[in-house]
């Protein structure tokens, strides 16, 4: 298959002869805040996640920090609170759920079905307007004075004693939350309506198996959280009772509404990431994926597991024994699609031939995370064990272990991957392979140490600590400055290669994948004429072209 | 007793070594895990790196016996790790029959602790080696958490209910209490200590407190102030005897009058109906504090037990000073689940 | 250039065939419903595990609702579930005059639903059980001596909170529906639709069943408990 314009090939081209794409089709701010081209809206997406995450990142150093010395001092109690809290609800809701599927996603599901757009492109624009609306109320709580609930926003504190400015951020998340079930109603209905001939569902792309399974998630699970936090804000303003006990209502009632919604949300946070990795291990070790089935259907195991394990936060928190045991064992049952992902990724790489490209970094840096995020997992559901280190620095680290080390990562080697057709340049591989090595170096020096510091018995949300915890608190801040210098360096290199770097050609690596059998970047409609799939996915074996620059 | 653990905190309690042990098994089964995955990937880089631009790998075909292999495996691992977990929990939830009761009302960003002998503490527990201890807590405001790493506990501390965590410190020593439930802007100060002390030691701890509290001064003041004896024994059920008795209730029913259903009682009266009675008594819950409930419902177990059964005001109006031998915890009436509701039914 | 039908107006341009469309369109339409089970399911829910808790409260809640004006709405909102089927029938048949008649009555049966409710509201706001200004004495019972009084127990503000919780947010989707329907009504009169292309009526048509259903779980869980 190939557009009948000019031959793809690796060569960059030269400048006089790029056509028109959907960067430069129009120009006008207008043409982009009212786009309703998948393509687009990803960029759009993109800068708005990325303010996010500076956001959430600034407030992480800053709680490091002030967790340099035993004492405090650096900030008040209360600022403290409030910067744990805001880290949380920004990380969470405006950066890690949109993530990977709002930009890679929502840039790539079409490409990779042979779609002009998504099925709702107006729909999709909204998406975008609703999480921005809903990202500027928490932005306008934390300026109002900040929140200081947790992200998990427990009653009856959240609801009864604190002053702070809960509603805001209650009902910013609300609107943010409708962005994403219409983002994952969008996906569902394009992957089930919109294949091209011969792109039947075992032929599917596995990024696209996994982004399904998050928008199965996404639009099961957010409504859930919609209600909670309703209940939450009548609570607040009208005193009804319901988690009130001194009213009769039961605190730990909003504990099971919480995290009904969200555990599955935090698969939705790392579904996608499990998803970019194939894409990349596959091109680089020029193989098909072991397992493609076994994986495609873990994903979705992944996703009906997911809602049936969310009292595994709540074992001490006043559950029958019998509660207790049925979910721990659950919770050892979704371990195990997750470890069929991660052998089938390692096995891929069994007599590949391997390229040790930046991407290709990424993607097995995940593995190694993911594997460690995901035994901490296990242990954490383990019921005596559990009662030891829940609520503890262990459970801080599991889950960094599993968003910044999986989620993070796996969105880092996929913006590496296809930096080359979303943007049409390729970025300098040098500083992209001096980078990925110092986070990897900065995030476990970060993270690793809260392991011990959590069995030691640290408990999490503290200002202040016991001086026998310092020295593992100062190494992880140590390595929280490292890891903020590591992710300084792509910021740097990518954004530069969007004027410097070469021009990319259609397909750079000679990857399989009909987003790769289009112009980089893309025409506004995205192919010329329908494609129609005739090979299996990942078809490595058929070529032998080199892959592009080392 | 040595650490089993280099990275971990004392080992105090009788089941402190066992919960490391759980840990260390899952810890060696992970490290080789991720030894496995890492030294395979690797491996395999290494080994089938690329090495020139006509390197094309084989098409392999499908494994499905080497799949079914690491599945059942995965399900086995994890299914034992269950088992493990399963087993210390269940005996972390069950405290022994003669465990000590011992009264904990959280509040922020305090710990008030009371002892069944009617030993007051701030922040503070001291404990005898060898001792089972059975913590029965509440909170007066949000959720809290007692957590004690060097007993390897954690229990939430829960307002509107009470919620209870067991253990029998094995080591003299002071250790750590924290709140580990985030509950407002201090709980990073609602922190304590644990002080383990040898039998010999805290005897004479108790001996230099002064004079030993009346244990049952609290609830002997809360039970005359509200006038519980205007009713009780004339127009609502006597309160002799009644600990630990079978009550017949209105709907037909029968029950044990155990600690939960004395607190209901006082909290909640219409939920439950003594049989011939009339549904007339009020409910106190805005008027006691959670330390004036614990103390009164100590009181009339009290009565029930105590040799002069004695419910009659005495001439001067003045309740009788009932010092009953307080027996050891009344044996449990089931394998209490950590959260004791209180609720009505 | 892609084959499509030229004949076609109403095909997007992200779709190859109107079929297509429209096959997308119904399956978002049922997605959404996913969305809105799990969002009204999560109140029920709360309201199930409270009803299990205070089984007292809440029956005295029930019995204290206007049944008979809560029959008079379920019969209301049947007869448009029961319209609005025949709507559908006559955009089928390419017959817009009725579609619209039809529309037209259903909005203003919702609208006699919506006054239904917000008199009851009204008269539950004088019998003081809005949560917030709720009295524990029911305001008929206020000038009789204490032992003739019924007081209501304190979860019972509970129940009153599902309560409002749930015909509010009912009502909220019965007043969007009546905003589709309406423009259905506007759409179908300027000629929009035809017996071969009515795909959004049929989905307001979803939406508006739906809405009904609801309607009949809160009917029968709130108002009909009562013994």
């Amino acid at each position: 298959m190939t557009t009948a314009d000019y031959i793809p090939d690796v060569a960059p081209l030269p400048a006089a002869i790029v056509p028109t794409n959907y960067l430069t089709d129009k120009e006008s701010l207008l043409s982009w805040l009212l786009t309703t081209d998948h393509k687009r809206i990803c960029i759009l997406y993109t800068f708005s996640i990325t303010a996010f995450f500076v956001f959430g990142s600034a407030m992480a150093f800053m709680v490091r920090l002030a967790l340099l010395t035993p004492g405090g001092g650096w900030v008040t109690a209360e600022t403290y609170n409030r910067l744990f809290t805001m880290h949380g609800v920004i990380m969470v809701w405006f950066f890690l759920i949109p993530s990977i599927p709002a930009t890679l996603g929502n840039f790539l599901v079409p490409l990779m079905i042979g779609a002009r757009d998504v099925a709702f492109p107006k729909l999709n624009l909204l998406s975008w307007y609703l999480f921005l609306v809903g990202g500027v109320m928490a932005l306008i709580a934390m300026v109002s004075g900040g929140v200081d609930t947790g992200w998990t926003f427990y009653t009856p504190l959240s609801t009864t004693f604190l002053n702070s400015a809960v509603l805001i951020t209650v009902i910013g998340i609300f609107i943010a939350g409708f962005g994403t079930i219409l983002t994952g109603i969008n996906f569902i209905v394009t992957m089930h309506t919109m294949r091209c001939p011969g792109m039947t569902w075992f032929r599917m792309p596995l990024f696209l198996w996994a982004i399904y399974a998050t928008s199965v998630i996404q639009v099961l699970a957010t409504p859930v959280l919609a209600m909670t936090l309703i209940l939450v804000g009548v609570e607040r303003v009208w005193h009804v009772g319901i988690f009130d006990p001194a009213l009769g209502g039961d605190p730990v009632l909003f504990q099971h509404f919480f995290w009904f919604y969200s555990h599955p949300a935090v698969y939705i946070m790392v579904l996608p990431g499990l998803g970019v990795i194939p894409e990349i291990i596959c091109c680089f070790a020029r193989k098909r994926p072991f397992g493609y089935k076994a994986i495609a259907f873990a994903s979705m195991a992944i996703a009906f597991l997911g809602f049936c394990v969310w009292a595994h936060h709540m074992f001490v928190a006043g559950i029958s024994i019998y509660a207790g045991l049925a979910f721990s064992w659950l919770s050892m049952m979704v371990a195990v699609p997750s470890a069929i992902k991660v052998f089938s990724y390692t096995a891929t790489l069994y007599k590949g031939s391997i390229q040790m490209t930046a991407p290709m970094l990424y993607a097995l840096a995940f593995i190694g995370l993911f594997v460690i995020g995901g035994l901490t997992g296990v242990m954490l559901a383990t019921l005596g064990l559990d009662v030891h280190i829940h609520d503890t620095y262990f459970v801080v680290a599991h889950f960094h272990y599993i968003m910044v080390g999986g989620a993070l990562t796996a969105y880092l080697g996929g913006i590496h991957y296809w930096w080359p057709k979303i943007t049409g340049r390729l970025y300098s591989e040098f500083f992209a392979k001096l980078s990925a090595p110092i986070i990897f170096i900065g995030y476990n020096l970060t993270f690793f140490p809260q392991f011990v510091l959590g069995y030691l018995g640290m408990p999490r949300r503290y200002h202040i600590y016991p001086p026998d915890f310092q020295v593992y608190n100062v190494l992880s801040s140590a390595g929280a400055t490292i890891l903020g210098i590591g992710y300084l360096i792509p910021f740097c290199y990518l954004i530069w290669s969007l004027k410097y770097g070469p021009r990319a050609g259609d397909n750079p690596w000679d990857a399989t994948g009909l987003e790769w059998q289009t112009p980089s970047p893309p025409p506004t409609h995205n192919f010329k004429k329908t494609p129609i799939v005739t090979e299996e996915p990942y078809a490595y074996y058929n070529r032998k072209s080199p892959i592009g620059p080392a | 007793m040595a650490q089993l653990l280099p990275f971990s905190p004392p080992n105090a309690s009788s089941v402190a070594d066992t919960v490391d042990r759980v840990f260390a098994i899952e810890l060696s089964a992970s490290i080789f895990v991720v030894m496995l995955v890492a030294g395979l990937i690797i491996g395999f880089s290494i080994k089938y790196r690329r090495r020139s631009a006509e390197d094309s790998p084989p098409r392999l075909g499908s494994h499905s016996g080497l799949e079914a292999g690491w599945i059942l495996a995965t399900f086995i691992l994890f299914t034992s790790f269950f088992l493990l977990g399963a087993g210390l929990y269940v005996r972390l939830k069950k405290p022994p029959e003669s465990a000590e009761k011992v009264y904990v009302v959280g509040k922020q960003w305090m710990w008030k602790i009371q002892h069944a002998d009617g030993v007051k503490e701030i922040n503070q527990l001291h404990v005898p080696v060898g001792r089972p201890i059975e913590l029965v807590m509440t909170s007066e405001d949000v959720i809290h958490d007692f957590f004690v790493p060097a007993f390897r506990i954690k229990q939430d501390v829960i307002p509107g209910t009470y919620t209870s965590e067991w253990f029998t410190a094995t080591q003299p020593g002071v250790y750590h209490l924290f709140c580990s439930q985030y509950c407002g802007t201090d709980h990073a100060t609602m922190v304590g200590q644990v002080i383990v002390l040898t039998p010999a030691d805290y005897q004479a701890w108790l001996a230099g407190l002064g004079t030993a509290a009346d244990p049952l001064e609290d609830g002997r003041r809360v039970f005359k102030s509200y006038g519980c004896m205007s009713c009780h024994g004339q127009t609502g059920p006597t309160l002799a005897g009644l600990y630990m008795s079978r009550v017949k209730l209105t709907d037909g029913s029968t029950v044990v009058a155990d600690d939960d259903y004395l607190r209901r009682s006082i909290l909640d009266p219409n939920s439950q109906i003594v049989a011939g009675y009339r549904p007339l008594m009020p409910s106190f819950r805005e008027q006691l504090t959670p330390e004036q409930l614990n103390a009164v419902v100590e009181y009339v177990k009290a009565l029930s037990t105590a040799k002069t059964q004695t419910t009659q005001p005495s001439d001067d109006g003045s309740l009788p000073h009932v010092l009953p031998d307080v027996p050891p915890t009344q044996s449990r009436p089931q394998a209490s689940p950590s959260r004791i509701e209180v609720e009505p039914r | 250039m892609d084959p499509r039908s030229t004949d076609n107006l109403h095909l997007h341009e992200q779709f190859e065939t109107l079929q297509q469309q429209e096959y997308a369109a119904t399956l978002g339409m049922w997605a959404f419903m996913a969305t809105e089970f799990l969002l009204i399911g999560v109140l029920f829910v709360a309201y199930g595990v409270c009803r299990m808790r205070w089984p007292e409260a809440f029956r005295r809640g029930s019995s204290e609702m206007h049944y008979w004006l809560g029959f008079f709405e379920t019969a209301i909102i049947l007869t448009t579930s029961f319209l609005v089927t025949l709507a559908l029938r006559a955009a089928k048949l390419g017959n817009n005059r009725q579609v619209i008649a039809l529309f037209a009555t259903t909005v203003m049966l919702g609208a006699g639903f919506l006054t239904i409710k917000g008199t009851e509201w009204y008269l539950e706001y004088g019998e003081g059980l809005v949560p917030g200004y709720f009295t524990t004495i029911p305001t008929k019972e206020a000038h009789l001596p204490p032992d003739q009084q019924h007081p209501r127990p304190v979860q019972e503000r509970l129940f009153m909170l599902f309560y409002y919780l749930l015909t509010g947010t009912h009502a909220v989707h019965m007043l969007i529906g009546m905003g589709l329907l309406s423009t259905m009504m506007f759409l179908t009169a300027r000629g929009k639709f035809s017996a071969s292309y009515h795909t959004p009526i049929e989905l307001v048509g979803i939406y508006w069943h739906f809405v009904d259903l609801v309607w009949i779980f809160v009917f029968s869980s709130v108002y009909l408990l009562r013994q």
